[in-house]
């Protein structure tokens, strides 16, 4: 698990099975999580990601961008568990396959947004800063 | 044969053959108490022609007798048949008595009652009637010229004992012409023909006329031969006048050959029996014959008294022949007492006798040469030349090479038929053997014929059975060779179906490292940004630390790079159909990446689709000796087949807390490298345990699988690499497939 130093800062969670994704969400968000306004954790599963979500009472993470596609508990397996256990937070999904099955799938479950890989950043900065200014 | 040219004493006395039926006197005895018991005139009068024909044999004055006074009876009554019959019998009686205005009274009668009828048959009887009434009276042109006619009716009609008869009858006439080729001629047709009807009265008439024949040709031994068997056969039938006839011949036989004793003997003989005969002719010429005998023993007186009896019973006989020889035998004694003068008178009546006659005889011959003599002897030199010369003529031309030399062929040939004839029943014998072996060689020939053919056919048969084997065989081995291909092909599709299958799987992780390639590209352009920015402001420190995001990014980009390579190159491996090259190659890796590969396939198609799995790959086991391709193969499929299973179950589970599990593990276990692929699926069940591996066994439903894939997968292993494909499965519990591969 890995957590940013200030611990005021907004929460972000990041699940994908692919651990390159930390390395790049960092590089992308370098200039937020620098004004530590911004703070980013990352689960390679989504049983890790539930496991990190039951760490705290109720949990600081405010938002979890979360792959489908991943080995064992996919990503819209993880977003029903989350909605259940965790209403308050919320959630979109990323995923390679941008079919219309997945994403009716998702937003009937709750997701707040769909997005397609390859993850266009701008988008997804634009996403983290509304979510900031609220 | 050395009395060949010799000339013969004596006349040979002609003997013609009349008879209907034959001498037998114990048959008159049987027509005798016939008669007496006779109701009709027509078989009374049958019964007495048949009486008059055997009496004829024996005593001719008897037979003319009865047969004049049933003639009378006949016509009375009007039955032509009895009538023709007792006229042509009357006929010969008379010819033979010399009474021949009676015999031509008779022939013209005969003419008057067969000229109405236009009967061929009776025709050609009253043709030998003429026939024997002109011999007998040696006017032989004439009979040869009937008796021609009544044989052309009868060999039309193939009347066989009439022929018989009819042939020895006119071989007298050419007999007496000295004609001897055609004489034999017919006497062999007439002996042939009544051999084959075992006619032995008849043929002994024709012999005694063949014993003639050979006589007149000086073939003495023939001759006598036929006399003896003449008279055996004469005896035997009770055939008086052949007998007789046979014996004054055979006198002039021993004659001939100076046996004067036995001449002697068998003259007076013939002399005896024609006197009891009646047959004055012959009883003249055989005293004339005896008489000549004597003189030739030296008892001249003896001899005049016969000669006298002889001219006397010669000249009441009325037969010219008989005559000449009654006188000529006169003549013989006086010329042989030297009594020329005398002796002439007797000559000239001799010649007289003849003059209207047509003998050509080496006797009339011999008569000429016996009156030259006396003429010359008593200075008659003119008449003596031309009486030799006449007998010079008659020599030449009777003793004429040819004449004999063409008849003794045709005696020869007649005993070379004879004997051919002989030969050929023998040869015929022989045949029926030869023949009998033929057809026993025939069957075996057509037997081994057919087994040849049988053998022919069998072996054509087998030819073609064998023929139709290879052409099978080659259908066979084209359909095999099919087969291979079509195999081939399947295997090739079954390749690419498998990747087909994956191809979203693949797009997946091809996408997912170009993504990090780009998005790390992209984020170290806007580092680079940040750095100078940095740079500017002096924050050294902080470009620094920018600096080495950007290195690290590189990097980062780089293996992605090589990620995506790595995929691509494994899916174009994976395609290739040839056979690939054992190279080192990294076991462990190639299983995480077809497990990802196959995951991520499955996925891609099958939204429903999801399953955890797990990795437990030894290092140790570093680089192995395999055909990658081949080997990768043989991983996605087991893998392919966890994750179905995993699925199966998932499906058609009520227990929620069932979770697929696909578990891929290697280990080094000694000299060998293990690929563990572990499920916790169904399970196999144990009816189709042992089928698994059979190529286009499948479980899976129509068109979602080839069922080459794990026979395929065994091959690759066993085959390919020398290694096992075990599987262990418990149903309920899942499958665990092991590669082992010796390393």
């Amino acid at each position: 698990m890995i957590t940013t130093k200030n611990q005021k800062a907004m929460k972000i969670l990041v699940v994908d099975d692919e651990r390159d994704v930390e390395m790049l969400f960092r590089q992308k968000f370098r200039k937020e999580l620098k004004t530590k306004n911004l703070e980013l954790v990352f689960a390679f599963s989504g049983s890790e990601a539930l496991n990190l979500l039951e760490e705290k009472h109720p949990p600081d993470v405010a938002y979890i961008f979360s792959d489908i596609n991943m080995p064992g508990m996919t990503g819209l397996e993880l977003l029903e568990k989350v909605k259940l256990r965790f209403p308050k937070i919320k959630i979109s999904m990323i995923s390679a396959y941008g079919d219309s099955d997945n994403y009716n799938k998702a937003m009937q479950s709750g997701a707040k947004e769909f997005f397609t890989k390859p993850i266009d950043f701008d988008s997804l900065k634009t996403e983290v800063k509304a979510l900031m200014n609220i | 044969m050395k009395n060949k040219f010799k000339i013969l004493a004596g006349f040979i006395l002609i003997i013609f053959h009349s008879q209907l039926m034959y001498a037998q006197n114990t048959k008159i005895d049987s027509l005798d108490n016939l008669l007496i018991s006779a109701t009709s005139d027509t078989a009374r009068i049958n019964l007495i022609v048949e009486k008059v024909e055997l009496i004829s044999s024996f005593n001719l004055d008897s037979a003319i007798n009865l047969a004049t006074k049933t003639l009378a009876e006949a016509q009375r009554i009007g039955f032509h048949k009895a009538e023709v019959t007792l006229r042509k019998r009357l006929v010969y009686n008379y010819s033979y008595k010399g009474n021949f205005s009676a015999a031509l009274e008779q022939l013209n009668d005969l003419e008057q009652i067969i000229i109405p009828t236009n009967d061929s048959l009776e025709y050609a009887g009253v043709y030998a009637g003429w026939g024997i009434y002109y011999g007998i009276q040696s006017k032989y042109d004439s009979s040869i010229y009937f008796y021609e006619k009544s044989i052309f009716i009868y060999e039309r009609n193939d009347i066989k004992d009439q022929l018989g008869r009819s042939y020895s009858n006119i071989a007298i006439g050419y007999q007496q012409k000295s004609n001897f080729p055609m004489a034999l001629y017919y006497q062999q047709k007439s002996l042939k023909l009544r051999e084959e009807n075992e006619n032995e009265s008849g043929q002994a008439y024709t012999l005694v006329n063949i014993a003639n024949t050979y006589l007149s040709m000086g073939d003495i031994e023939r001759s006598e031969e036929a006399f003896l068997k003449s008279i055996e056969l004469a005896k035997k039938t009770e055939l008086k006048n052949v007998e007789l006839y046979a014996y004054t011949n055979l006198s002039s036989l021993y004659f001939d050959e100076e046996e004067w004793q036995k001449s002697f003997d068998i003259a007076m003989k013939a002399a005896e029996l024609g006197k009891k005969m009646g047959d004055q002719g012959i009883q003249a010429a055989s005293l004339a014959k005896a008489s000549r005998a004597l003189v030739k023993m030296g008892q001249a007186e003896k001899a005049r008294k016969i000669s006298e009896k002889a001219i006397a019973i010669a000249d009441s006989s009325g037969q010219p022949v008989n005559i000449s020889q009654a006188n000529a035998s006169m003549g013989y004694l006086l010329l042989s007492e030297k009594n020329w003068g005398k002796a002439i008178p007797f000559y000239e009546s001799a010649f007289e006798a003849v003059k209207d006659a047509d003998i050509f005889t080496p006797n009339i011959g011999m008569l000429y040469k016996e009156l030259s003599t006396c003429y010359e002897n008593t200075g008659s030199y003119s008449k003596a030349l031309k009486l030799y010369k006449q007998y010079a003529t008659n020599s030449d031309s009777v003793w004429s090479k040819e004449n004999v030399q063409k008849a003794t062929e045709l005696a020869m040939n007649f005993e070379f038929e004879k004997k051919e004839q002989s030969a050929k029943a023998r040869q015929a014998q022989k045949d029926e053997i030869a023949r009998t072996r033929q057809i026993a060689l025939i069957i075996g020939l057509v037997l081994s014929i057919i087994i040849i053919l049988g053998s022919l056919r069998a072996y054509y048969n087998k030819q073609k059975a064998n023929t139709l084997l290879r052409e099978q065989k080659k259908e066979i081995e084209r359909t095999l060779s099919k087969l291979k291909k079509t195999q081939s092909q399947l295997i090739q599709s079954e390749k690419m179906a498998s990747l087909g299958e994956l191809t979203a799987g693949i797009a997946h992780e091809i996408q997912n490292p170009l993504n990090f390639v780009n998005n790390f590209s992209e984020v170290s352009n806007e580092l680079i940004d940040e750095m100078n920015e940095e740079m500017e402001k002096g924050d050294l420190d902080e470009a620094k630390a920018i600096a080495k995001d950007v290195k690290q990014n590189l990097e980062k980009i780089n293996h992605h790079g090589g990620r995506a390579e790595a995929i691509v190159k494994n899916m174009l491996q994976h395609s290739r159909s040839d056979g690939g090259v054992k190279v080192p190659a990294n076991i462990n890796k190639l299983a995480d990446e077809y497990l990802r590969l196959a995951y991520h396939g499955l996925r891609a198609k099958d939204k429903s689709f999801n399953s955890d799995f797990k990795t437990d790959l030894d290092a140790s086991i570093g680089e192995v000796n395999v055909i990658p391709q081949d080997i990768g193969r043989v991983i996605l499929n087991l893998i392919t087949n966890a994750f179905y299973a995993v699925d199966e179950r998932n499906k058609n589970t009520n227990d929620s807390n069932y979770k697929p599990l696909v578990l891929v593990s290697t280990q080094k276990k000694g000299k060998l490298v293990e690929i563990i692929v572990k499920d916790n699926g169904n399970g196999i069940p144990d009816e189709i345990k042992d089928k698994i591996f059979q190529p286009f066994f499948t479980t899976k439903p129509t068109g979602k699988g080839t069922g080459l894939g794990l026979s395929m997968s065994y091959d690759i292993v066993t085959k390919g690499h020398g290694g096992k494909l075990k599987v262990e499965s418990k149903e309920g519990e899942g499958t665990t497939f092991t590669i082992e591969i010796p390393v």
